[in-house]
């Protein structure tokens, strides 16, 4: 701590009289940054406590021996490591990680590939109807997920006929239930708006001449988009890429109910983590480990990602 | 190779028409300006040879071959950018190759040009600066490197040198006239200085409100300006306009007459003209002088004997402005009541306008605004009703300049004096004597074409 902070409790000198109280606030008044120093260590703390006590809780829980799990405390009842080795044993963990990172990997491609052709039109055209528009796209993100729930499964599990041919033929909808697409398609639509809504930002600041320039030297308006604006506009895409990959990989509802669960059905960490509650008992440790090693591809996402934001603001000094 | 041609092109926004009715013939290797005031569609008529606006209507040739509707990457330009747009996250090597790598050429020809456009904007050795390390005047030459390195048919350039300072611009001015002699290529440059015009370009083409003016040599837009706004337009300080009308002998305004000896068809006597006179063809009389704080001002034109000049005018000086070279003596017509009084004014002069309805000078709406963003030294309008700029050579031995309300004579260069129309504007004549030199330069040029 710098020392000017340390060495002010002489303003009590003036009068002996004041009580702590009276003492502390004349302190505070004189010397605001103290105050201020004090509140900033209060709130991190308290940030701190409650976002990294539950992973302190789980690591507790996932080392303490599966029979030892009643009265868990602060402290494991016992050290027990092989539970992280287990997790993967007793039922193929890695696999619905696999298939969680797999869906959350396509869906944030198809968003940020979608979302980059909206942004661009509506970042970078003045067009009739632009902000209705994009108000009711940012609407339909806070839909609730279960009004489409319904009439998706319906959809997606081929019980929909669009039309019969006049050869006697229906054309139904296709059977996405228990694929990959019946995750991807609605996640996209949910997260899209969002990540429209970020590149849109992001691309309306990239000057007019920079994608005239890009144009006249070869690119086409596409060309000049995926070449020139998304680079410049990579804090923007990374931002919108990371929200999206992370909220898909956390998802619960359309998980849950779009597969069966089975692994090879595309069953995601959701269905991995359940897994592990059987008929007669549930292994809370072998949980615990589960969501800790779930947790590691997000974390190693958020450092690689925010190297990437830190380099795409600093490198940019984009000059009109 | 690279000529350039527009054919009658419109260009119409929701609420405006930019550019009316263009129809210009640009030919190979030639240096063409574009010149006009903010607002008077020069830029998008540049913007519609790039293919980064279309047209209403109308036609766009480069290389006899009809672009109109063509995307600018397949219109074998390369454009040079105000803004300079360098792009940001590449270094110089990849900003200049960009196009090239674009067309998937040989990485060692990419390479082999990349150097040679490097050295001929004098950039070699910084090719793997980033643009945010350069400073304004590198920028803009690897912005040039970056048009020039793929040999296009023709390059077009939108104010490059606006954002530079004023010394560094005259540095780039000459350099791309440089750059165009090596290069021998189209180079179509849109500037709203008209020193940069003048000076560049093997043409201008003057422009105002979306319509051509004229597109000529400068030095013909100068002398023989087809009418008023470009004979205000051109040349710096501006050129003085005084309204007046016809008469038997000559042209008569409130405060002057002048002979004209020369034949002007098409014109009725008692008609409504415009004397335009540029400040550097006024002089003081003969014997005439005024004092200033540190001397007597009484510099005159030694050919001022042979005729060609005006009877003298009685004028008021009001403000000098000395720039180095020149200086700039803004006089006002004494009122008629003053008028043969032998005294000096004393005093503040009153304002208000001499009897008659045709008074001094007005700006008209055609009167272009003469904006030159930084630097180099340009005097304002002389467009105030009753003043007239006469432009005098310096004094060293003087230090300032004051002489406010001094009276004294000047005399104009008949030979220089143009007369427009008072109603359409257009040019009836340059020079009120029966032959002018610019005449005779003019008809000498003509020969030897």
């Amino acid at each position: 701590m710098p020392p000017e902070t340390q060495g002010q409790p002489t303003t009590a000198t003036e009068g002996d009289d004041k009580n702590f109280v009276q003492r502390w606030a004349s302190g505070s008044i004189s010397n605001p940054e103290r105050t201020y120093r004090i509140l900033f260590y209060i709130v991190a703390i308290s940030f701190l406590v409650t976002t990294l006590f539950p992973f302190y809780w789980l690591t507790v829980v996932a080392l303490t021996p599966q029979g030892d799990l009643t009265n868990v405390g602060l402290l494991p009842n016992g050290f027990n490591p092989s539970a992280f080795v287990e997790v993967f044993t007793t039922v193929p963990f890695h696999i619905y990680m696999l298939n969680s990172l797999i869906v959350g990997l396509l869906t944030t491609a198809l968003v940020l590939l979608l979302a980059s052709l909206a942004g661009y039109a509506f970042g970078r055209f003045e067009f009739p109807g632009r902000t209705p528009l994009m108000l009711i796209f940012l609407a339909i993100s806070y839909f609730p997920p279960a009004a489409f729930l319904l009439p998706l499964f319906e959809l997606f599990t081929a019980n929909i006929t669009f039309f019969t041919l006049p050869g006697g033929t229906e054309v139904a909808s296709p059977m996405l239930f228990n694929g990959p697409g019946a995750l991807v398609l609605p996640y996209s639509a949910l997260f899209l708006p969002l990540s429209i809504f970020i590149l849109t930002t992001f691309y309306s600041q990239i000057p007019d001449g920079l994608e005239d320039a890009a144009r006249v030297e070869g690119n086409t308006r596409l060309g000049a988009l995926f070449k020139i604006i998304m680079p410049l506009s990579a804090p923007g895409v990374a931002t919108a890429g990371v929200l999206t990959f992370i909220a898909v990989y956390n998802e619960y509802f359309f998980a849950f109910l779009m597969t069966d669960g089975r692994v090879q059905n595309w069953g995601t960490i959701v269905w991995g983590l359940l897994s592990y509650q059987g008929r007669f008992q549930t292994s809370y440790n072998l949980m615990a480990a589960a969501s800790l090693v779930g947790v590691i591809p997000i974390a190693i996402l958020v450092v690689i990602a925010q190297e990437k934001i830190v380099s795409g603001l600093t490198a940019g000094g984009l000059k009109e | 190779m690279g000529d350039v041609t527009y054919d009658d092109v419109r260009k119409e926004y929701d609420d405006a028409t930019a550019v009316e009715g263009l129809s210009l013939d640009i030919e190979d290797g030639e240096f063409v300006t574009l010149v006009g005031p903010s607002g008077c569609g020069k830029s998008t008529s540049l913007e519609m040879i790039a293919g980064l606006t279309e047209p209403t209507s109308g036609s766009v040739y480069i290389d006899g071959a009809n672009v109109t509707g063509l995307p600018p990457k397949d219109r074998d330009i390369a454009m040079v950018f105000q803004n300079i747009a360098l792009f940001p996250h590449m270094d110089v090597y990849d900003n200049i190759s960009y196009g090239l790598r674009l067309r998937d050429t040989d990485k060692a020809e990419v390479d082999r040009r990349v150097d040679e456009a490097a050295e001929m904007v004098q950039m070699e050795g910084m090719l793997d600066r980033m643009p945010d390390e350069m400073s304004g005047g590198q920028q803009q030459r690897v912005a040039i490197a970056r048009a020039i390195v793929r040999e296009p048919a023709v390059f077009l350039m939108d104010e490059p040198l606006a954002n530079l300072d004023a010394k560094l611009r005259v540095h780039m001015r000459t350099q791309l006239q440089e750059l165009h002699r090596q290069l021998d290529t189209t180079i179509i440059y849109v500037t709203h200085n008209q020193e940069e015009a003048m000076t560049m370009s093997s043409r201008i083409a003057v422009m105002n409100e979306g319509e051509l003016q004229q597109f000529d040599e400068p030095l013909e837009c100068y002398y023989h300006p087809t009418n008023r706004f470009v004979a205000g337009f051109i040349g710096s300080p501006s050129m003085n306009f005084v309204e007046g009308r016809l008469t038997e002998s000559g042209v008569e305004t409130d405060h002057f007459t002048l002979d004209v000896e020369r034949d002007l068809p098409g014109t009725e006597v008692g008609q409504a003209v415009t004397v335009g006179v540029r400040p550097e063809d006024i002089t003081l009389a003969r014997e005439a002088t005024f004092e200033t704080d540190s001397g007597p001002v009484d510099v005159q034109d030694e050919s001022e004997m042979d005729g060609t000049y005006s009877d003298p005018i009685e004028v008021i000086t009001d403000v000098l402005e000395p720039v180095g070279d020149d200086i700039y003596v803004y006089t006002r017509f004494p009122e008629q009541a003053e008028r043969g009084e032998s005294v000096a004014a004393a005093g503040e002069p009153e304002d208000g306008k001499p009897a008659g309805s045709g008074a001094a000078s007005a700006e008209g709406e055609t009167e272009p605004a003469s904006s030159d963003d930084g630097g180099s030294v340009e005097a304002g309008e002389n467009t105030s009703e009753e003043r007239l700029l006469m432009s005098i050579p310096p004094m060293p031995e003087m230090s300032t300049y004051e002489a406010e309300g001094q009276r004294t004579r000047i005399v104009l260069n008949r030979e220089m004096v143009h007369l427009f129309d008072g109603e359409t504007g257009e040019a009836i004549t340059h020079g009120l004597t029966p032959e002018t030199a610019s005449d005779r330069g003019a008809s000498a040029r003509a020969e030897s074409d």
